[in-house]
């Protein structure tokens, strides 16, 4: 007994060292820039690959190592240049999102140059074995754990006595006084974002070693794990991060130990909502005294806490035209839609109730993200959720088609609200990481609860059943459920928005402190969007299943969350009819590509990339 | 006359659509101690935040030395000589004592490290009570303390113009006093001082100059000695 | 139909005394307010000026719940407002403006008026509650005739709110809050805190960079307001003098967290101590050196 637990102990600091790297990455970009990179999970990646060919060209491992290491560096300043720097009067959320949108298209880049299947990396200390009372050590484990202490050293040493460190820790504090010391504020920025660069290439060799293989996909659970560790000290603290690493990769190892592998990153992203709700500001971090107020104040710049509002205030903010068709409208090309069977094949009936089906989701997350201002990077989940409910209800307990439309509504609904708890006493980037999570979480069950889900394998000849005594088998019923369904949607969510509830609901969103002071009950009209958005996400999940006639957890990862997330800053946040266009267009997208399916995602993350730069109102603007 | 040293020369400030500062002129020669005085809001803050760099003026010039400093980042601006206590102190708060001190000399990086050390035990000696708390983090500093802080930290940068925002807001009377004998010291020693004051007759009795604005334009200037009594001043403040 | 929801909105008024009894707030080394004590009788108009740094806004933020004291109590009539957060403050009646005029810079004039009128029509705080959120959801779904008729009254009361500004704020309902101007997004706000009916209307500097036609205005539109609504109590924060001599009946002026004197406007701004904490401590008169 006491060998697993000292086993899985020295497990857990070994690859807690990593995630400590990835984690202080994470917390120089934040301290500085005051910006989450979620690209920071590609910039591992990237390190690793970039390693892994260097190795392959005959270079020994150290010198492609630090080769690496400079080239993922400089990664990481292109980075800033992309996502930060033309965005710095940009809607709050446009950087984040940028990073997403780089971390999607270097995902994308990566699978096309070096093949989406995992490939070997060598680990030459692999057979080296040291044991250590009834637990063993690989020499790999040990280089690890050395070579990220020392780093670690070395970048505290580089913190704390030079100038330039120091000048990174004045930036990160209060970057108006550190400017005011002569420091270079945007350089710091860069820098800031090179070291995060070298870090995570170093984390990527490490964990490539560590696993003795690199694939495209390592990204995004490493560059969450090194959140989750971030966040557990206290996000702008790089003791905490260090602590947060640690702490994040023993917890995780003892929990896989004893409850079960399945469950190792279940905990650790359950371990992240929870710390989120608990003590947002994390072990080691400390609010902020915006309470003492006044020092942005007397800038004269329009307060808010909107997402969509840029930095500049009003003059920034553009406002040119916003396409707000009469319902009638919308509803009537719903219409002129339901033709489409008596014109088309059977292949663009099924592409457009696909197309149906993501302008629902765009739709449902336009309301969330963009009426109430709750940015969601696992909207997936809950469509998911929608989906397993219908094949799981329709095939294992036979029930109606009417009964599995009210159960994905409402059981939707339930879990939105439930869902988004974490996320709604947080504000600003720390939302977008605790839906992030809370989509991963939604992932892993539908991946991991095999008894329910089948796992992988997913659930396969869903039955369409009789609705109203109609058999709904064949393919333009189901193409007219899912044009009834969205036209009802539109309808809800279009009365919902022009009532005092989405009045209040963008109040919330434009300045959260006067909504308070004006006695609007915030949590209760968050949690009334979530429901809202969940019970439209439940509607398309079931219509999706039925589409398919199979559900698996391939069609609920995060990408799928990051393209509704980009449907809707298409169409315009908060701008329904933009929604639904939006949610249409992108959809048609990937068939429009067939071809080059490969490049599918890179093409959504340069449309995402282009469109924050160059019109973040969207194609139907801001509502 | 000379020219002096540093001259803002009718500027206009806005935030936004809000006009702050309308063609403000004011200028500091070599060794010369200037205050600019006003109520809440008048644009004093405003004015001090232009010359270095924190706001950009929209219309008008700034010269320091001779040279235009006006659209520069307050890194180049500093890096030419200037120091400065921000408003409200901005200490560095999750950092030591004797960090925050360094920090205040990062303009002058490249000099040799045994002068930057004998600085520092200067400034100590300047400033007693933060020798005690070298070790300490400045955020657990009391606010006459912090202001100690900025202070010293400003004077690590070895400036020749500092520029100062409020010294005295929210501090003690017996910090007030503290404060105002060390600039005075720094004046005898023939530094050249902007300062932004709301507590008037204490600036009035440092400055050699000073210049009141009421509403973002200048109502009343001349020497401090001549404005003390001046009633336009009380009308600045109490709003007449 | 109308007046009876009019009456069921008026009736729940009940203007009590605002009472702070050793109110301390702590922000890392800089006592911000220390130890304030006063109570001020339901209907009175007070003033609070001081200097910068004084503790005005801090007192503002503890008393409508955006900071929350190290020490002491906070009363509002029956209520205890210490400890709430604060929309449940705003719901029982207190309504404020920001020193930094927080609008809903995306919601247009009328919209961002109507929020505060949100708890009125949803209930809650003062009043009965009226609509849960199932019920309220319902009624926007299918149109429910009760929700109708309350949302057109509190409509109607926007309206006539927006008009007390003149044509400042009434021709501009449609447009976007943030297109406004500097002093009509503080009319604005004044606005919002007014459509709620509060019994104590909190200002922070509301002629905070308006000319000196648009401060006479506003102070006008203030005077008159104090005129029509006896029972409402109002607190200002305010440096320009002469509006707090036209204005106020009470004058509490504010210096290191403490409140120095607490007098009629007459007697407190002709105070030595006070012309000392606006211009300044200096030890002998105006003799230089």
């Amino acid at each position: 007994m006491i060998e697993l637990f000292l086993s899985q102990l020295l497990n857990g600091l070994v690859i807690g060292s990593v995630y400590a790297l990835i984690a202080l990455g994470f917390s120089l970009v934040f301290g500085v820039a005051n910006l989450i990179n979620f690209a920071q999970g590609a910039l591992l990646m990237l390190g690793a690959f970039f390693a892994f060919t260097l190795i392959q060209w005959g270079l020994p491992i150290v010198v492609a190592g630090l080769l690496s290491v400079l080239a993922t560096a400089a990664v990481g300043m292109l980075v800033e240049r992309l996502a930060l720097r033309p965005l710095r009067n940009a809607p709050a959320i446009a950087p984040l999102l940028s990073t997403l949108a780089i971390a999607v298209i270097a995902d994308a880049g990566a699978e096309l140059i070096w093949s989406a299947e995992s490939q070997p990396f060598p680990s030459p200390l692999q057979s080296f074995v040291v044991f250590v009372g009834g637990a063993f050590l690989t020499g790999v484990d040990i280089a690890t754990f050395i070579v990220s202490l020392a780093v670690m050293g070395g970048l505290m040493i580089f913190l704390s006595r030079s100038w330039t460190g120091r000048a990174l820790r004045a930036t990160a504090q209060d970057p108006e006084a550190a400017a005011q010391m002569g420091i270079d504020v945007a350089l710091m920025r860069q820098i800031a974002f090179g070291l995060a660069g070298a870090l995570g290439a170093l984390a990527g060799i490490l964990v490539a070693m560590y696993y003795q293989s690199v694939f495209p996909q390592m990204g995004v659970p490493f560059g969450i794990k090194g959140f989750a560790a971030a966040l557990l000290g206290g996000l702008a603290s790089i003791p905490g991060a260090v602590l947060g690493g640690f702490l994040l990769g023993i917890f995780e190892n003892l929990a896989s130990g004893y409850v079960g592998e399945g469950s190792r990153d279940l905990i650790a992203y359950s371990l992240l909502i929870l710390v989120l709700m608990v003590r947002p500001q994390g072990l080691l971090g400390t609010g902020k005294l915006e309470a003492l107020g006044g020092v942005g104040g007397a800038s004269g710049a329009i307060p808010t806490t909107s997402i969509i509002a840029s930095l500049g205030g009003a003059t920034a903010r553009t406002r040119n035209w916003v396409l707000r068709p009469k319902l009638w409208m919308m509803l009537a090309a719903i219409a002129l839609a339901a033709v489409l069977p008596w014109l088309g094949s059977a292949y663009i009936v099924q592409v457009a109730a696909g197309c149906a089906v993501f302008a629902m989701l765009a739709l449902s997350l336009t309301l969330l993200s963009g009426s109430a201002g709750i940015i969601s990077i696992g909207h997936a989940a809950l469509f998911g959720f929608g989906a397993y409910l219908c094949a799981i209800l329709g095939r294992n307990h036979g029930w109606p088609v009417e009964g599995i439309l009210a159960a994905a509504a409402f059981g939707t609904a339930l879990m939105a609200a439930v869902a988004t708890l974490p996320a709604i006493r947080l504000t600003g980037h720390a939302v977008a990481l605790a839906t992030l999570a809370v989509g991963q979480v939604g992932y892993l069950l539908f991946l991991n609860w095999i008894e329910l889900t089948r796992g992988p394998m997913g659930i396969a000849g869903i039955s369409r059943g009789t609705l109203l005594g109609i058999p709904m088998q064949p393919l333009d019923r189901q193409y007219w459920l899912a044009l009834l369904l969205l036209a009802v949607c539109y309808v809800i969510a279009h009365r919902l928005l022009e009532s005092p509830i989405g009045r209040s609901w963008r109040a919330i969103r434009e300045d959260r402190p006067a909504a308070h002071a004006a006695g609007v009950p915030v949590r209760r009209y968050l949690v009334l969007a979530a429901a809202t958005s969940g019970l439209i996400a439940g509607l398309a999940g079931a219509q999706f299943a039925w589409l398919q006639a199979f559900v698996s957890p391939d069609s609920f990862v995060l990408e799928t969350s990051i393209v509704l997330i980009s449907m809707v800053v298409l169409g315009g946040m908060g701008n329904i009819a933009g929604a639904v266009i939006a949610g249409v267009l992108l959809a048609i997208l990937p068939e429009a590509l067939r071809a080059f399916d490969d490049w599918r995602m890179i093409v959504y993350g340069l449309i995402l990339l282009a469109l924050l730069r160059f019109r973040p109102q969207g194609l139907g603007g801001v509502r | 006359m000379a020219e002096p040293y540093l001259s803002i020369d009718s500027i206009d400030v806005f935030y936004g659509p809000v006009q702050a500062l309308f063609g403000v002129t004011v200028t500091v020669g070599r060794g010369e101690v200037v205050a600019v005085l006003g109520g809440n809001a008048s644009g004093k803050s405003t004015t001090v935040k232009a010359a270095l760099g924190l706001v950009r003026p929209r219309g008008g010039r700034i010269t320091l030395a001779g040279q235009r400093i006006d659209g520069l980042d307050p890194h180049q601006i500093i890096g030419r000589g200037v120091g400065s206590i921000p408003e409200g102190r901005r200490v560095f708060a999750e950092m030591s004592v004797e960090e925050n001190l360094r920090l205040g000399a990062y303009a002058r990086r490249g000099e040799p490290p045994a002068s930057l050390q004998a600085d520092l035990q200067e400034a100590f000696a300047l400033f007693p009570r933060l020798a005690e708390r070298r070790r300490q983090a400045a955020g657990t500093l009391s606010g006459g303390e912090q202001q100690m802080l900025a202070m010293a930290r400003a004077w690590m940068r070895r400036p020749e113009l500092l520029c100062i925002d409020e010294p005295s807001m929210g501090l003690s009377p017996l910090f007030v006093d503290h404060v105002y004998e060390v600039l005075a010291r720094w004046k005898a020693a023939g530094l050249t001082i902007l300062m932004v004051e709301q507590n008037a007759n204490m600036a009035l009795q440092l400055a050699d100059r000073a210049y009141v604005l009421r509403n973002g334009a200048i109502v009343v200037q001349g020497a401090a000695a001549e404005l003390a009594g001046d009633p336009e001043l009380r009308k600045a403040y109490l709003g007449g | 139909m109308s007046a009876a929801l009019t009456q069921a909105l008026a009736a729940h008024r009940h203007p009590g005394a605002l009472v702070l009894e050793g109110v301390t707030r702590r922000f890392g080394g800089l006592v911000a307010t220390n130890e304030v004590t006063f109570t001020v009788p339901g209907g009175e108009l007070l003033a609070i000026v001081g200097p910068n740094g004084a503790g005005k806004s801090t007192l503002v933020q503890l008393i409508t719940g955006f900071v929350r004291p190290d020490a002491g109590r906070i009363r509002l009539g029956p209520h205890d407002l210490t400890r709430l957060p604060p929309e449940r403050i705003s719901a029982l009646g207190v309504a404020r403006s920001f020193q930094t005029s927080r609008v809903f810079p995306g919601l247009t004039v009328l919209e961002s008026v109507l929020v505060g009128t949100q708890v009125q029509l949803i209930g809650g705080g003062r009043l009965p509650r009226a609509f849960n959120t199932l019920a309220e959801t319902a009624s926007v779904l299918f149109g429910l005739p009760a929700y109708a008729a309350r949302r057109r009254l509190l409509e109607d009361r926007a309206e006539a709110t927006l008009k007390l500004f003149g044509d400042r704020l009434w021709p501009r309902r449609d447009a976007p809050a943030f297109s406004l101007s500097y002093a009509n997004r503080r009319r604005l706000e004044i606005a919002r805190a007014l459509v709620a009916e509060p019994d104590l209307l909190l200002l922070d500097e509301p002629t905070a960079g308006m000319n000196p036609t648009e401060t006479g205005e506003l102070a006008d539109l203030i005077a008159q307001l104090h005129a029509d609504r006896p029972a409402l109590t109002i607190v200002m924060i305010e440096h320009k003098l002469q509006v707090v001599r036209q204005l106020a009946s009470r004058v509490i002026v504010m210096n290191h967290g403490s409140v120095l004197v607490d007098a009629t406007p007459e007697e407190a701004l002709a105070d030595p101590r006070v012309v000392t904490a606006y211009l300044g401590r200096a030890e002998t008169s105006h003799a230089h050196g």
